[in-house]
């Protein structure tokens, strides 16, 4: 179960450019949950995820996990429980290394590294293989061997969801991961993100680009406007809402105060 | 100008010695430059370091097997020292190694003042000409190799695997779970100490070792590495580990061959050449972009 209590994230605090982007965030994912979070441009679902992953640090509010306070930690301590899949996909696998490579230091998470041991044994290849047959993913087993700086963004995206299973994360964030595909491997990663996030129950915080199928694929909606949630919506009260009556009411454009624009 | 024939017939044992001892400085560049993607400009003065330390303590009279770990020691913390000005206050690298390498220099002055007086009123015999051209070939030799398969087995290592995730960017080697820190304070280490194992060995072939002998290493190695990946187009980590080596050899024999055949009076004009050599295989290497 993860917990999120009263967070606020505060850019530029004290300049003039000051901006608020999360005013007061409380929510409760519960284990194995998937969570949407829904909402227009600037009204902080990347910040939220971003403060979720570690990338940036909360200004006030306590994140916990279970019963454990983790607001303090910092991303490599906190990467034991969270694995994220960004949009930058720099963000989510190395590129300098093949497709097996990035597996192999998956599975090595958090363990002391040898210097002489070789990072891959036959067996483990073999194992690693195994698991690229088993996502299916437009034939993502043929590019075991290449260096991920040169297979496509799908199967980047593809392969950063297999790492957060290697490693064992128990959250999953992401945020836009299909953002700049064509619409068929932009389905197909969609699907392949559901099946994994569903066989493996993973707790799972995303943000789609396309907002109707974040409802569809989610447990739970949350609704957020300008840094606030504004709807949480679970179980059957989530069945019953349809998509414009969450859009109608944020289709309008905030005043530039809130935009953080000097004036 | 000298005939070739009589320049190889002389020098050629001495020569690939030579060309043998800067794979190790190739290495050093390779791990730091495209590993590690940072740019640690203190192998210059780590090469000296190497050499200047290696030949004084040789001359306090020393044993050389000590000596060399001593300098290689040496060499490691001046990679310590790059990596914590970058890790602890957050300089960027290549102003850290500037710093250190300026620092550097003045203490190599300082260890050679020291070998002056320790050496004044000793025989000037000192234990580098107690060894043939041949003896240092082979003990260049088979420090290099033992020093290149570690290289090679380190970089294939799981902890290989986690220096090259660093060199892809902060986010992801974090959220891997790697430590940051520390990855790039053993690079530098473990690189430097292959600059100045190079250091000590030129010392030990040359017979002669000053402030100035790492003058234009970081060049060198870039230079290895850019020519030895055009020549071998690698596509794995193993492949291009021995690029560096060819590149190396290579570049070293041909600048060593040319700068005796010039007889040395006309060194300027070869390191424009040796300039427009390099310019040109990083024009050739950018028209078709490396694979690894």
């Amino acid at each position: 179960m993860i917990r999120v209590e009263d967070v606020f994230v505060v850019f530029y605090s004290g300049s003039p450019l000051e901006r608020i982007a999360l005013r007061g965030i409380n929510f409760t994912a519960l284990d194995g949950e998937v969570v949407s979070v829904i909402g227009n441009s600037g009204s902080g679902r990347t910040t939220l995820l971003r403060f979720l992953a570690g990338h940036i640090g909360s200004s006030f509010g306590r994140l916990w996990f279970n019963k454990t306070n983790i607001t303090g930690q910092s991303l490599p301590e906190r990467s034991n429980l969270f694995s994220s899949v960004f949009y930058d996909h720099n963000t989510g696998t190395a590129e300098n290394l093949t497709v097996i490579e990035n597996l192999a230091i998956a599975n090595l998470h958090h363990q002391t590294r040898s210097v002489f041991e070789p990072a891959i044994s036959a067996e483990m290849r073999e194992m690693f293989i195994e698991q690229l047959h088993g996502v299916d993913f437009m034939g993502m087993e043929q590019l075991a061997d290449v260096r991920v700086a040169n297979i496509s963004k799908p199967h980047r995206q593809v392969l950063a969801l297999m790492i957060a299973v290697i490693k064992g994360a128990q959250v999953l964030l992401i945020d836009e991961h299909s953002t700049g595909l064509d619409p068929e491997s932009s389905k197909a990663l969609t699907e392949t993100t559901e099946k994994i996030v569903r066989s493996q129950k993973i707790t799972t915080i995303m943000a789609l680009n396309d907002p109707k199928l974040a409802l569809d694929m989610a447990d739970r909606a949350l609704v957020l406007n300008r840094g606030q949630v504004v709807c949480n919506f679970s179980g059957e009260e989530k069945k019953r809402i349809k998509p414009d009556d969450i859009f109608a009411p944020l289709n309008v454009i905030p005043p530039a105060k809130n935009l953080g624009i000097p004036q | 100008m000298f005939p070739l024939e009589s320049v190889l017939a002389t020098n050629m044992v001495n020569i690939i010695s030579l060309s043998l001892a800067f794979i190790l400085i190739g290495l050093n560049v390779y791990l730091s430059s495209q590993v590690l993607n940072v740019t640690d400009l203190t192998c210059d003065a780590s090469v000296a370091l190497g050499g200047c330390s290696y030949g004084v303590l040789t001359l306090c009279g020393i044993h050389p097997v000590v000596a060399f770990f001593v300098s290689v020691c040496f060499g490691a913390a001046a990679g310590f020292l790059t990596s914590s000005l970058v890790n602890n206050i957050k300089i960027e690298p290549v102003l850290a190694s500037i710093i250190i390498l300026t620092l550097l220099q003045t203490i190599i002055v300082k260890i050679l003042d020291f070998g002056k007086i320790a050496a004044t009123g000793k025989d000037e015999v000192s234990v580098f000409a107690s060894f043939s051209a041949i003896d240092n070939a082979i003990i260049t030799f088979v420090t290099v190799s033992v020093l290149f398969m570690f290289f090679l087995k380190m970089m294939n290592s799981e902890y290989g695997l986690a220096m090259r995730v660093y060199g892809d960017g902060q986010i992801i080697s974090k959220s891997l779970g790697i430590d940051t820190k520390g990855t790039l304070s053993a690079g530098l280490e473990i690189g430097n100490a292959f600059a100045a194992a190079a250091g000590a060995l030129v010392a030990q072939i040359t017979g002669t070792f000053d402030v100035a002998m790492g003058g234009g290493a970081f060049v060198f190695g870039l230079a290895a590495i850019i020519i030895g990946n055009r020549l071998l187009l690698p596509g794995t980590i193993k492949a291009s580990v021995f690029g560096c080596l060819v590149g190396a050899v290579i570049y070293k024999v041909l600048t060593e061959v040319v700068t005796r055949m010039l007889g040395g009076s006309e060194y300027n004009s070869i390191a424009i050449a040796m300039a427009l050599i390099f310019l040109i295989a990083i024009i050739q290497d950018s028209k078709t972009r490396r694979i690894t």
